[in-house]
C-alpha cells in the first residue's frame, strides 16, 4: 500500500491548534433568544440576541422590542405583526430588524406563546440570521451533493473503523449496497482486498492527524469478482469542533486502468532489460551445458519462476539434428533447470541428465515438430494433463501452483535442437504475447549458441576420436623395461592437440621409446601427429639408429605440408647392454633417475624441429643401469604460463628424485605436482626403468677361438632352449643359428658374439665387428651359395641388422608359442 | 628301361654338415663324381645339415650334370628334407624316383 501524508499545515482553512480559534458549534449558526411581555417589553436577552444584533442584555431588557429593534415606518406592520402572534399559535417568519449599530438584519423567527404568571401572556422568540443559515443550508448541500453525487467513492468510518456512511459512488464501486456497510469494517465487507495494510493506513492517520493521500489498495471485490482492481485512496481524520477524534473518512478513485497501464509499461520495461541482460549473457562459451544455463540464469526469477532446457538425444550426442518424424516419439535430455524458490518442482521435471520421452501425440511433441511456441497463459489440471511426459507429473505440478505454462522449441538453422519450458507460480501474470515473443528472442539466441557448442563439441570429439585412435591402444610390455606412461588430452576449452607417445617393441628386446608434439592443435594438429607417429613407428621398426629416424621423420614432415612443424625424441634402449641412444628434434631433454634417486636432465643434442629440413641430427649414447629411470615428456608437463621452463623442468626432477616408489607412483607425483588446474596444453610423458634381466630370458656366447663354432653355438642353443623348455623350437633355432654363424664367420670381423633373447619371441642374434650387411639376393636352383640368408628370411619371422656395434646380424627366430601368431610377424612360418 | 651298369658308387655322409664339415663332404663327392658315372650319396647318417652342405649338394648337381653323371640323393631324413623344403631344392636335388 503507497501513499503518502499530507502535511495539516498546508490545508487551508484547517489550521492546527485548539478549540479556541474554532467557532463553537452552537455559535455555527447563533440562536437568539427573548422573552416578551405581551405588550413587547423585552424581559430575557440571551448572548447570542447580542451576537445576532449588537445589544447587550441590560440595554434590551426593559426595552421595547418594537421601538429598539424596528424602523418607525415599519412599527406598524410589527405591531399588527405582535399583536396576531400572541393570539395565535407558535409560528416562524422571517422578518428585518434593525441591528444596534443601525443595518438591517434578515432573522428567521420562531415564536411560542406561553402562560405568564398571574394569567398574563408572554412570548418566547428565537431568531437567528437567515444569511447565516442559509450559509450553512448552502454548505450541507454542497457536502451532500459532493458525498451524494460525486462519482468519486467516499466514506467515513468511525474510530473503530466501522463504515458510518458511505456514497453511492463506493458502493457501486464495491458492489455492495451502500446499508450493508454500516457499522462493519472493511475487512467484513471487502475480504478480497488488501484490507490489513488498509485498516493500517487508516489507524495511522487516526493516531497523527496526518492525511494520506493516493494509497493503493488492490484486490477483487464482489461488484467485479473476476477481475483485480486497484484504487487509489486518501484518507483524512474527522475531528468535531472541540478538536475531538470521531473518525477517519475517506475517498476513493478506481485506477485499475492506469494501474494496469504502468504495469505494462513496467513489463516492457522488464523485458527490454531481460533480452539486453540475456544478450550479453548467453553464449558466452562453446559448452552446451553452460550456455543452457545461461538461458535459465537470464529468465530465472524475472521472467518464470521455473525454467528448463531440454535437448534431444541425438544433438546431445553431436549428431546432425533431423526433422522430428510425423510419428516417432521424441527423447530429451534435461541439460539445465532453475527455479527461483524452492518451488517443490523437482518431483514433476526431470533433473538435470534424466531423459524423458515424449510420445508422438503429446502437446510437447507437436510443438517440437511445428517448431512454434506452446503457450497455456492458464493451467488446471486437465491443462497440465496435457503438457507433462507422465501422468504421475500432474499432482506435484498443481501442488507447487503451476498456473502459467510456456515452451519454445530451440531451433537453429530450421532444426530443432529441443525445447525450453518456462513455468509462472508465484509470478502471478499469465504469459500474454509480449511474453512468448520475448522467450522467442531470447531462446533464438540460445538455440544459436547451442548449435555452436554443439558444432564445436562435435568437431572436437572427432579430433580427440582421430587422437585416440592415433595413439598406442596398448602399451608392450618389454623385457628388461618397465614402462608407465600419462597421456592427457588438454582440459582448456580449445582444441585437441598433436601430443604423441609410442613404445615400439624393436629386435632383441630393444624397444625404442618416442615422444613427440605437433605444433598447433585440431585436426590438422592430430593427424599429423598420427602420420609422424606411424613414420617414427615404421622407421624405428627397421632397427633405424635415433638420427636417422629423425632425419626420415623430418623428411616426412617437410612433405606433410606447410607450416607443419613438431618436436620429437626418439631413445632407443638396449636391456642387454643397458644402453641408450637417444637423439632429438627440437625436444625438452629427458630426465635420467638414478637407482639412488638422483635426478637430472639428459643433455641430447637438441637438433631442431621436425620440418625445418636440412639439418642434421645427432645422438647420444648413456647407460641405464639397473633400478634407473628415463622419462621423456611433452612440454605440455613443464610448461605454465609466466613461469621459466627450466624451473617446469626442475620440478619435475626434483619430483622423480625419489626412490621407493613404483612408476606408477611416480607418474602420479609428477602429475600432483607439475598438473595442479587443468592443462592447457596436451601432456604426453613416458617413464621407462631398467629391470634385472632374468637369466632364463637371455643367454650369450662369446665366437671366439678356434674349433668348430658353428656346432659350438648349435650346442649352445640346443641347451638353452632345453633349460627354457623350448625344445620344440630347437631345430630350426639351430638351423638359424648355424647360418648366422656362418654368414658371421665368413663375411664379418672378431669379436662375434651369439645372444638368445627370449620375450613374447625367441630373438637370435648374432653380432660382430663390420663386415658386409647381410644381402638377400635372388639365386637360381644352380646357384652354389646365398641361400643363408634367405633360408634366415625363411625361418625367422622377422630379421635385420642392428645398432649398437657396427654390421650385426640379428634374426629373431620362430615363435614361442606357435599357436599364436607374433604380432610383429612379417609373415607366417611355411612349416 | 635304363642301362644297368655297374653298381652305383656310394658316398656316404653322417653326423652334422656344415661349415667345418661340409669341404670334406665337397672333396669326397667331387672324388666320387669323377671316378664314378653312378654315385648315390647316403645321408641317411646325416643328423644336421645347413646351408654349407646344400652348397656341396648343389655344386655336386652341377658336376654332375656337366657330366653327365648320375648322383642320386638316398636316405634323405628330416634334418635334410626340411632344408631342402624350406629352399625350393627338394626337386632339383633330390626328385621322387
Amino acid at each position: 500500500m503507497h501513499g503518502h501524508e499530507w502535511d495539516a499545515t498546508d490545508a487551508a482553512g484547517l489550521a492546527p491548534g485548539g478549540a479556541s480559534t474554532r467557532p463553537d458549534g452552537h455559535r455555527l449558526v447563533p440562536l437568539a433568544t427573548a422573552l416578551l411581555q405581551s405588550d413587547g417589553l423585552i424581559l430575557h436577552w440571551s448572548e447570542d440576541a447580542e451576537v445576532l444584533l449588537g445589544y447587550t442584555a441590560e440595554e434590551a431588557v426593559g426595552s421595547y422590542a418594537a421601538q429598539l429593534l424596528t424602523e418607525e415606518a415599519d412599527r406598524p406592520d410589527v405591531l399588527d405583526l405582535f399583536r396576531r402572534i400572541m393570539s395565535g399559535t407558535g409560528r416562524s417568519f422571517v422578518f428585518p430588524v434593525r441591528h444596534r449599530d443601525g443595518h438591517r438584519v434578515e432573522l428567521e423567527f420562531r415564536t411560542y406563546p406561553i402562560a405568564g404568571p398571574n394569567g398574563t401572556l408572554l412570548l418566547l422568540a428565537t431568531a437567528s440570521d437567515t444569511r447565516a443559515l442559509h450559509e450553512i443550508e448552502a454548505d450541507l448541500a454542497v457536502l451532500d451533493g459532493i458525498f451524494g453525487r460525486s462519482p468519486i467513492g467516499m466514506a467515513v468510518y468511525d474510530t473503530q473503523l466501522r463504515y458510518v456512511r458511505i456514497n453511492e459512488a463506493l458502493a457501486r464501486m464495491n458492489g455492495v449496497p451502500a446499508a450493508a456497510h454500516l457499522g462493519r469494517r472493511i475487512s467484513a465487507v471487502l475480504p478480497g482486498i488488501n484490507t490489513v495494510e488498509i485498516e493500517q493506513t487508516m489507524r495511522q492517520v487516526l493516531k497523527s492527524g496526518r492525511p494520506v493521500v493516493d494509497a493503493r489498495s488492490h484486490g477483487r471485490v464482489p461488484g467485479d469478482p473476476k477481475r483485480d482492481r486497484a484504487w487509489s485512496a486518501s484518507y483524512f481524520r474527522l475531528e468535531d469542533s472541540t478538536g475531538r477524534v470521531f473518525g477517519v473518512a475517506s475517498s476513493i478513485i478506481d485506477v485499475t486502468e492506469r494501474f494496469q497501464a504502468e504495469a505494462r509499461a513496467a513489463r516492457a520495461q522488464e523485458r527490454l532489460a531481460t533480452i539486453a541482460e540475456a544478450t550479453a549473457r548467453i553464449g558466452t562459451t562453446l559448452d552446451l551445458q553452460r550456455t543452457a544455463e545461461e538461458l535459465i540464469e537470464a529468465v530465472v526469477p524475472r521472467f518464470a519462476d521455473f525454467a528448463t532446457v531440454d535437448l534431444l538425444e541425438p544433438v546431445l550426442r553431436g549428431a546432425e539434428p533431423t526433422p522430428i518424424p510425423a510419428d516417432g516419439a521424441v527423447t530429451l535430455r534435461a541439460v539445465a533447470v532453475g527455479e527461483s524458490y524452492e518451488t517443490g518442482l523437482a518431483h514433476a521435471v526431470d533433473v538435470v541428465g534424466e531423459v524423458s520421452e515424449y510420445a508422438p501425440d503429446r502437446s510437447y511433441t507437436q510443438c517440437l515438430r511445428s517448431g512454434r511456441p506452446l503457450v497455456r497463459a492458464h493451467v488446471d489440471e486437465e491443462v497440465l494433463r496435457g503438457l507433462v511426459s507422465s501422468e504421475d507429473r500432474v499432482a506435484p505440478g498443481m501442488a507447487a501452483g503451476i498456473h502459467s505454462y510456456l515452451m519454445v522449441p530451440i531451433t537453429a538453422r530450421g532444426m530443432v535442437l529441443g525445447g525450453s519450458e518456462f513455468i509462472r507460480m508465484r509470478n502471478s501474470e499469465p504469459f500474454t504475447d509480449a511474453d512468448v515473443a520475448l522467450a522467442e528472442e531470447l531462446v533464438a539466441r540460445t538455440a544459436l549458441a547451442l548449435d555452436n557448442a554443439r558444432l564445436y563439441r562435435r568437431e572436437r570429439e572427432t579430433a580427440l576420436t582421430l587422437q585416440r585412435s592415433l595413439l598406442p591402444q596398448e602399451i608392450h610390455r618389454t623385457l628388461g623395461l618397465e614402462i608407465a606412461y600419462r597421456y592427457l588430452p588438454s582440459s582448456v576449452v580449445s582444441e585437441v592437440g598433436g601430443d604423441w607417445f609410442d613404445v615400439v617393441p624393436l629386435s632383441c628386446g630393444r624397444v625404442a621409446l618416442v615422444v613427440g608434439d605437433v605444433m598447433g592443435h585440431g585436426i590438422r594438429a592430430a593427424a599429423t601427429m598420427g602420420q609422424l607417429r606411424t613414420v617414427a613407428r615404421t622407421l624405428a621398426t627397421l632397427d633405424m639408429p635415433p638420427e636417422q629416424v629423425l632425419t626420415r621423420l623430418d623428411e616426412t614432415a617437410s612433405g606433410i605440408g606447410e607450416g607443419q612443424f613438431a618436436t620429437c625424441i626418439c631413445a632407443v634402449y638396449d636391456p642387454l647392454e643397458r644402453t641408450v641412444q637417444a637423439a632429438s628434434a627440437g625436444h625438452l631433454p629427458p630426465v635420467w633417475v638414478g637407482a639412488d634417486g638422483t635426478a637430472r636432465t639428459v643433455e641430447v643434442p637438441p637438433g631442431v624441429p621436425l620440418g625445418v629440413g636440412g639439418v642434421a641430427f645427432e645422438s647420444i649414447e648413456f647407460t641405464l643401469p639397473e633400478g634407473a629411470m628415463l622419462a621423456l615428456y611433452t612440454d605440455g608437463l613443464v610448461e605454465r604460463r609466466g613461469q621459466d621452463l627450466d624451473d617446469g623442468i626442475d620440478l619435475l626432477a626434483r619430483t622423480l628424485a625419489r626412490t621407493g616408489r613404483t612408476l606408477e607412483e611416480s607418474c602420479d607425483a609428477v602429475l600432483g605436482a607439475l598438473v595442479t588446474d587443468g592443462t592447457e596444453d596436451d601432456i604426453a610423458m613416458i617413464m621407462g626403468r631398467a629391470l634385472p634381466l632374468p637369466a632364463d630370458r637371455v643367454a650369450e656366447l662369446p665366437l671366439t677361438g678356434g674349433g668348430k663354432l658353428p656346432g659350438k653355438a648349435r650346442r649352445f642353443t640346443r641347451a638353452t632352449l632345453e633349460a627354457w623348455g623350448l625344445n620344440a623350437l630347437s631345430d630350426y633355432a639351430e638351423l638359424l643359428v648355424s647360418e648366422l654363424v656362418t654368414n658371421a664367420l665368413l663375411h664379418a670381423e672378431a669379436p662375434r658374439r651369439l645372444r638368445l633373447f627370449r620375450d613374447r619371441v625367441l630373438t637370435v642374434e648374432v653380432s660382430d665387428a663390420g663386415g658386409q650387411t647381410p644381402q638377400l639376393r635372388p639365386f637360381a636352383e644352380q646357384d652354389e651359395g646365398g641361400r643363408g640368408m634367405f633360408l634366415v628370411s625363411e625361418l625367422a619371422q622377422r630379421w635385420g641388422t642392428a645398432p649398437p656395434l657396427p654390421g650385426p646380424l640379428a634374426a629373431s627366430g620362430p615363435s614361442e608359442e606357435r599357436a599364436r601368431p607374433c604380432q610383429t610377424a612379417d609373415r607366417h612360418p611355411t612349416w | 628301361m635304363s642301362d644297368r651298369g655297374p653298381a652305383p658308387h656310394v658316398v656316404r655322409a653322417y653326423g652334422e654338415i656344415d661349415l667345418d664339415t661340409a669341404p670334406r663332404l665337397r672333396r669326397d663327392l667331387s672324388r666320387a663324381l669323377a671316378e664314378h658315372r653312378d654315385v648315390v650319396l647316403d645321408l641317411s647318417g646325416v643328423t644336421f645339415m645347413d646351408c654349407s652342405g646344400l652348397g656341396v649338394l648343389v655344386d655336386a648337381r652341377n658336376q654332375a650334370d656337366r657330366q653327365g653323371s648320375r648322383l642320386l640323393l638316398r636316405g634323405v631324413g628330416r634334418p635334410v628334407a626340411r632344408l631342402l623344403k624350406l629352399t625350393g631344392l627338394t626337386g632339383h636335388l633330390a626328385p621322387t624316383p
